[in-house]
């Protein structure tokens, strides 16, 4: 094997497929990248049996070939380079890499070893979606996936496909966020998956701001989104499948309260800003106390600690219903806002004990629902 | 050979050829699932499996499977979507998040508070619970107007809740604008306390009132709840006047519940009373095999043998003993074989028996029939002695196998004959009398539960 690349594309497709490599593989080989150039691309590929990735970049081949190399090393060393391109070679199981005056040898390990990434078929239903478009909607949900092992189906993101919409959701069991992304084509039929956390952090890393679109193939037990951009390659330039969550995701809209019969429409910088005041105040459970009074148009914000004293402001609101007291953890409220680009928060609650709806305005583009805390 | 051996003999012979760690990797948590004329369908746990091993070791795995069986023409591999984990106790994340509450429990619909996962469909029916079944059937076609209330009783874990949130599932689907609810006495009586202390009675029971369905589970832990029963009392007679339907449940009649008020019980009793006693073997098999089936566990009809016939009276037993061996399967990837099964096991089984002694059945029996023991042991042949001592004999004969003479020893030296003569009376009496039958059950009951 012989090939010239860009240096940026190989620290890009190394770092991406670093992150992915099993940490303690019982294989060895899952703990190393497999890199293939053939034609005028070079592929470099990796996974830990769980997720896969290749990322392709074109490259001069001067002769076809395989390799597999450990990641920490080469991307140590690409990275110190000070050309832009650099020539990788294949010499007696160790692999060269020549980049201006800079040469390193690598130890290598067997090609044939290394595992085959299932790629679909190619005759698996299929959703187009923009990069953008995707990456904002998981980033949106991903903090409020659940960590317990106890209930694996709420371990990962839900993928809700209907017609031209996506949904995606996600839930700890003390909240739960929803956003909407439209799609650029319509889903043969309505299908879903659960997608596991780890695959869709990967997913927004590996995408990150790129521009272009992805296409997302579904099979029963693993998911795969190919993104290509727009020009110079035909071959999408990065791929990702997943292995999926078995298990049915709960049927989370029953727990979206419905009949708000207390609503306030807040300033979210203003409601930030009184949460960060109160919680300097709030005890160990991370608890803010919330008075919602229509007859004062005010939602009063306190919270109280036994050794530092206590927090009581006031922020203007348009309130409509009934008053209402009820207790948040902070943290929780302020993940949710972080996740909304409005200027308006909408704030509705329902009946005694039951979780609060927060969206952001009028917009049915995300929602939040919070569990209260115990008064 | 079958399926399962052709392929340990297939591992046997591969783990030489291949290394170890590979082996693990690739081979783990892979099974044989059909062979069917010359194919063989391999079952693996994921897509890189799959690909690794059709690429990689299928002519070597078909050359081996070849070898030991000459009929196999093909092979081929298929990823199987594993059936759910079970995962019924969800513990919220951390100790220091006692104050946060959680989101209603997801499966649980909140204002009918039933279970989704209890239907008819995986109810299994036999001659013990058939007749529970129908009327609760009838009932689930027409609420309010064949059986009301509907009183469902049996021992624990015979699958009354079951029964009684499929009712409650298949109304609220079939008749959507029919409000139902399903209550645990429990929550019922929490709830009467906590308007009483809230002075909230006016919503409390306007809650209630206004049910199209109400389903009562457990209803024999409201004796002694004087209150809560009045609160019933009065619930019932509304809902009743309007033609709602009530469905009650309990572990025994409502005769037997004790400091039950008079006008509940005859309530109780005015509709119709169905029970469900312990499986016959036959049914217990075919429940057995159901819960295997959901769990996809292929067990070997030697071992759904053993469970049957020795775990007799308690279903959420049978489904105990099934996740025990689930778990052994996970963990070794082997299932269990008979003598394993009986191994693992041994806990289920063996427990009751040990509590089950010749002195424990008398001082049961005794204090069942509320007469002292030594009246009991003493050669008397008052009316009321010798059918309670007819009864421990009888009982000593078939819970503990103990030999005639032996029985007559235990009570003050008698022949032996008079032990076979007492089995047999009461042997014959339980054909006849259905009273004594369900005394039987309860003084069973209350023997193992002790």
């Amino acid at each position: 094997m012989k090939t010239t690349v860009l240096k940026d594309f190989l620290k890009e497709g190394i770092s991406m497929a670093e992150r992915v490599c099993a940490k303690n593989p019982s294989l060895p080989v899952l703990s190393n990248i497999l890199m293939v150039a053939e034609k005028n691309i070079l592929q470099i590929s990796a996974t830990d049996l769980e997720i896969g990735v290749h990322y392709k970049a074109l490259a001069k081949n001067d002769k076809d070939g395989s390799v597999v190399v450990p990641p920490r090393a080469l991307s140590q060393f690409v990275s110190s380079l000070t050309s832009n391109q650099a020539v990788l070679t294949l010499k007696e199981k160790q692999l060269e890499v020549q980049s201006g005056n800079f040469k390193a040898l690598l130890k290598t390990l067997d090609p044939e070893d290394f595992p085959i990434i299932p790629s679909p078929k190619g005759d698996e239903p299929t959703v187009e979606i923009d990069a953008g478009a995707l990456v904002e909607g998981v980033a949106s949900v991903i903090g409020f996936v659940g960590q317990t092992q106890a209930r694996p189906e709420i371990s990962g993101i839900l993928f809700s496909f209907s017609q031209k919409t996506l949904k995606l959701v996600s839930t700890d069991s003390f909240r739960l966020a929803e956003k909407t992304v439209s799609t650029r084509t319509a889903a043969p039929k309505e299908h879903s998956f659960i997608l596991p956390a780890k695959a869709a952090r990967e997913l927004v890393n590996a995408l990150g701001e790129r521009q272009g679109k992805v296409k997302i193939y579904f099979s029963p037990t693993q998911a795969s989104f190919f993104y290509s951009q727009q020009g110079e390659m035909k071959e999408p330039q990065i791929q990702l499948v997943s292995r999926l969550i078995e298990g049915e995701y709960p049927k989370y809209q029953d727990v979206i309260p419905s009949n708000i019969k207390t609503k306030a429409i807040l300033n979210k910088n203003d409601l930030i800003a009184h949460l960060k005041a109160a919680s300097v105040f709030s005890g160990r459970t991370n608890d803010v106390h919330f008075i919602l009074n229509p007859q004062k148009k005010a939602v009063e914000v306190r919270a109280q600690s036994q050794d530092l004293g206590e927090d009581v402001s006031s922020l203007e609101a348009k309130v409509e219903g009934e008053k209402r007291e009820v207790s948040f953890n902070w943290r929780f409220f302020l993940e949710g806002l972080a996740q909304m680009k409005s200027e308006r928060v909408d704030f509705g609650l329902a009946n005694e004990e039951g979780p609060a709806l927060v969206r952001p305005g009028a917009s049915e583009e995300f929602l939040y629902v919070l569990m209260p805390l115990k008064l | 050979m079958t399926k399962e051996e052709l392929w340990q003999a297939t591992l046997a012979q591969l783990q030489f050829q291949i290394s170890q760690a590979n082996f693990a990797t690739w081979l783990k948590n892979t099974y044989i699932l059909a062979k069917k004329g010359g194919q063989v369908v391999v079952s693996v746990p994921n897509n890189f499996s799959k690909e690794w091993l059709e690429n990689k070791y299928n002519k070597l795995i078909f050359k081996i499977l070849r070898n030991l069986d000459n009929e196999v023409r093909e092979v081929n591999y298929t990823v199987e979507r594993q059936a759910q984990t079970q995962r019924e106790a969800a513990s919220p994340a951390a100790a220091t998040q006692e104050a946060q509450l959680e989101l209603a429990p997801l499966s649980v619909d909140k204002t009918t508070n039933l279970n989704s996962r209890y239907t008819f469909d995986n109810f299994v029916v036999g001659p013990f619970n058939e007749l529970a079944h129908a009327a609760t059937q009838a009932v689930t076609k027409s609420p309010g107007s064949v059986y009301n209330p509907l009183f469902i009783y049996g021992g624990t874990g015979l699958g009354k809740t079951h029964l009684l949130q499929a009712a409650g599932n298949q109304m609220g689907k079939d008749f959507a604008d029919k409000r139902v609810r399903y209550v645990s006495s429990e929550r019922f009586t929490t709830g009467v306390v906590s308007a009483i202390r809230n002075h909230t009675m006016d919503n409390f029971r306007a809650s209630y009132r206004d049910l199209d369905v109400l389903v009562l589970d457990d209803v024999q832990f409201l004796a002694g709840k004087d209150k809560t029963q009045e609160e019933l009392f009065h619930t019932f007679n509304t809902l009743y006047e309007r033609g709602k339907q009530i469905v009650f449940s309990s572990d025994r009649p409502p005769k037997a519940i004790a400091a039950l008020e008079e006008r509940l019980r005859s309530r109780f009793e005015g509709g119709m009373i169905a029970d469900i006693s312990s499986p016959d073997f036959e049914t217990r098999m075919a429940i057995i095999k159901t819960k295997a089936q959901e769990k996809t566990l292929p067990l070997e009809d030697a071992v759904l043998d053993y469970i049957a016939s020795n775990i007799q009276r308690n279903i959420r037993e049978l489904e105990g003993a099934i996740n025990r061996l689930a778990a052994f399967y996970k963990l070794n990837n082997a299932l269990p074989t008979v003598a394993e099964a009986k191994n693992l096991l041994r806990s289920v089984i063996q427990s009751p028996s040990k509590f089950a002694t010749p002195r424990r059945i008398v001082q049961v029996v005794a204090e069942f029939y509320d007469i002292r023991e030594k009246d009991i042991l003493a050669p008397s042949r008052k009316k009321e002695i010798v059918k309670p001592r007819q009864i421990a004999m009888y009982l000593l004969r078939e819970e503990l196998k103990s030999s005639y003479p032996f029985i007559g020893e235990k009570f003050g030296g008698k022949d032996h004959t008079t032990a076979i003569y007492a089995c047999a009376k009461i042997l014959k009496e339980l054909q006849d009398s259905e009273g004594l039958v369900e005394e039987m059950t309860l003084i069973r009951q209350r023997i193992y539960s002790g």
